[in-house]
């Protein structure tokens, strides 16, 4: 069992790099922690970075995941090998890109590339961005999959995630307290779905509303409330077509053993509480 | 006796206008507000503004206190006039410039001017500093003083604050929970001194201690514990006279506590007790030449 203990960072080629700098800082409303020639590194929390965006291509993304030890590690690319993965192990010049002591990389069934760090770096100093969204940290990503029943037995079978819900057959998938920290939406192309940044109140999802909105930032999905982690809303699409998710409010399953994933309609009924209607391609 | 609220805003005349409002932002970390062209208005906590910088050819400086209602101002300004204080009326126009409902202003011996507002403004949004100062709100101001009796006899015979600890000739003077708000020294002229922040914590204020030192700016005390308030305290310099502070932690004194003030030696230990020296005579403890020649000497 590959035990997940955190989701770390995610990592997004681009085009653009000024104009990705540009909406992760004055619009998402996080703080550039390093920049280099060809990457910028982003605050979102206490941690170094939680987003990296480096001039590449846009299909070039990955997820990190944080494991507790080397040994760990080396377990891990062992259980993914004798599944037949391909498990590339990061030179040190590739972790020291990442801040990390040590990662492993592979694909998931479905092809998007996740990352196994360990030791991932911490920041003595506290994230202050630069707009006041509210923002308390990098919280989850949804990820593409092009069959969900396979890839929800990879999630929790080989690593440790756990069904919290479903939408239609959309796992969202929970590595701790937390209602979900990986979710799983079926379609035809493998990449990242959504990001999403926790922000301190229901306010500042709203305030971000009609901040965005009038920069012309294109809205799609919200503000609402999710029946299913019963967290407040708001979608928004960033560069590159990349949907960013701010909510406050998700809700922690405190008792393993009694908590019972739900079945929800895979309908915007399923999404929002509230009656907002998706306009992402995954959701509808 | 006059019911002081709060202490607003301080309005500074400065020769300088970008520069002032470049340091209040890029160093002291406030947030700047929407106001006229003239003006440079920050923020630094729930309220509107607490802070508002203005060009003047000669230095001019204001304290702003918060009266509770109109019928306490008008009670204010016969009290002050009997004490041959002269004073200002209001004027609506000057009453919207200042964002205020009502005012009254006098001046204190041809220096300071003290504006005395009804419903200064609030903010319903979140304070949002310009950087991670960890400023929590305007705090207090310190004043020199030419006649600290007659100042004295002002805050707490006219208005309701209460004396909470001398140190050789200065006063420190509290108006609320805290141990004071207000601190007047012997000086040889009439100015405000300092005008201070409040911070979260310890931490923010050494983290600001190393900011301030990486920006060259010159500190002029601390960091350093005051033994009478217990506060952690940094004392810097502007672009003009005024002196900026940030403080932290300190004792709260109960209102209904009868407590007697404390006379402390003049003497630079009374100012700090980790043993922080400044060259500001008023903070020297009368021996500003001695400070300068031991702290050479380390």
């Amino acid at each position: 069992m590959i035990k997940l203990r955190e989701v770390s960072y995610v990592r997004m080629g681009t085009r653009d790099l000024e104009g990705a700098e540009f909406f992760a800082t004055d619009y998402l409303g996080l703080e550039v922690s390093e920049r280099h020639k060809n990457s910028v590194y982003f605050k979102s929390d206490a941690r170094a970075h939680t987003l990296c965006y480096f001039e590449g291509d846009l299909t070039d993304q990955a997820v990190a995941f944080e494991i507790a030890s080397e040994a760990e590690l080396e377990q891990a690319a062992a259980t993914l090998e004798a599944m037949q993965h391909a498990v590339h192990r990061g030179s040190a010049q590739e972790a020291a890109l990442r801040k990390v002591a040590a990662f492993i990389s592979f694909r998931d069934p479905t092809g998007n590339t996740i990352e196994l760090v360990v030791r991932p770096e911490r920041s003595g100093r506290r994230y202050h961005g630069r707009r006041d969204a509210g923002i308390t940290g990098f919280s989850h990503v949804g990820l593409c999959t092009t069959d969900a029943v396979r890839d929800e037995k990879f999630w929790t079978e080989v690593c440790n995630a756990r069904v919290s819900d479903r939408i239609g057959d959309a796992p969202l998938l929970r590595i701790d307290a937390v209602h979900h920290t990986i979710a799983l939406f079926p379609t035809d192309r493998a990449g990242i779905q959504h990001i999403n940044h926790q922000v301190e109140t229901a306010d500042d999802v709203q305030r971000s509303f009609h901040f965005l909105n009038d920069r012309q930032v294109k809205m799609v999905f919200g503000p609402g409330r999710h029946p299913t982690s019963s967290a407040k809303f708001l979608y928004f699409e960033g560069p590159d077509g990349v949907v960013f998710e701010y909510s406050s409010g998700v809700r922690e399953i405190a008792d393993e053993l009694l908590y019972r994933e739900r079945q929800f309609l895979f309908s915007p009924k399923g999404f929002c509480h509230w009656g907002a209607k998706p306009a992402i391609r995954e959701f509808t | 006796m006059i019911a002081i609220e709060k202490l607003c805003y301080v309005r500074l005349g400065v020769a300088d206008l970008r520069k002032a409002a470049d340091f209040a932002t890029r160093i002291v970390g406030l947030e700047p507000v929407e106001g006229p062209e003239e003006n440079a208005m920050f923020r630094s906590d729930y309220r509107d503004h607490t802070l508002v910088l203005y060009r003047s050819e000669t230095p001019r400086q204001t304290l702003a206190i918060e009266l509770r209602s109109e019928a306490t101002l008008e009670a204010a300004a016969a009290r002050l006039r009997d004490a041959g204080y002269a004073i200002t009326g209001e004027d609506a126009a000057l009453c919207q410039s200042r964002r205020v409902r009502a005012m009254a202003s006098f001046q204190i011996r041809g220096g300071v001017t003290i504006e005395l507002v009804v419903r200064p403004l609030h903010s319903g949004w979140r304070y949002f500093p310009s950087r991670d100062a960890g400023i929590t709100e305007f705090f207090g101001v310190a004043f020199a003083s030419t006649d600290v009796a007659a100042d004295v006899r002002l805050w707490t015979s006219i208005f309701d604050g209460t004396v909470t600890d001398y140190v050789g000739d200065a006063v420190y003077i509290g108006i609320d929970e805290e141990h004071h708000r207000i601190a007047i020294h012997p000086s040889a002229s009439d100015r405000l001194l300092e005008v201070q922040f409040r911070l979260e914590s310890l931490h923010e204020l050494m983290q600001n201690s190393y900011f301030l030192q990486s920006a060259q700016v010159a500190i002029t005390h601390g960091p350093g514990r005051r033994p009478t308030s217990q506060q952690v305290f940094i004392s810097f310099k502007g672009p003009d006279p005024i002196l900026f502070g940030f403080v932290a932690e300190g004792d709260k004194l109960s209102p209904d506590q009868d407590r007697v003030a404390r006379q402390f030696p003049c003497a630079p230990e009374s100012f700090c007790s980790w043993g922080s020296l400044s060259l500001e005579p008023e903070f020297s403890g009368g021996r500003a030449d001695s400070g300068y020649r031991e702290a050479s000497a380390l």
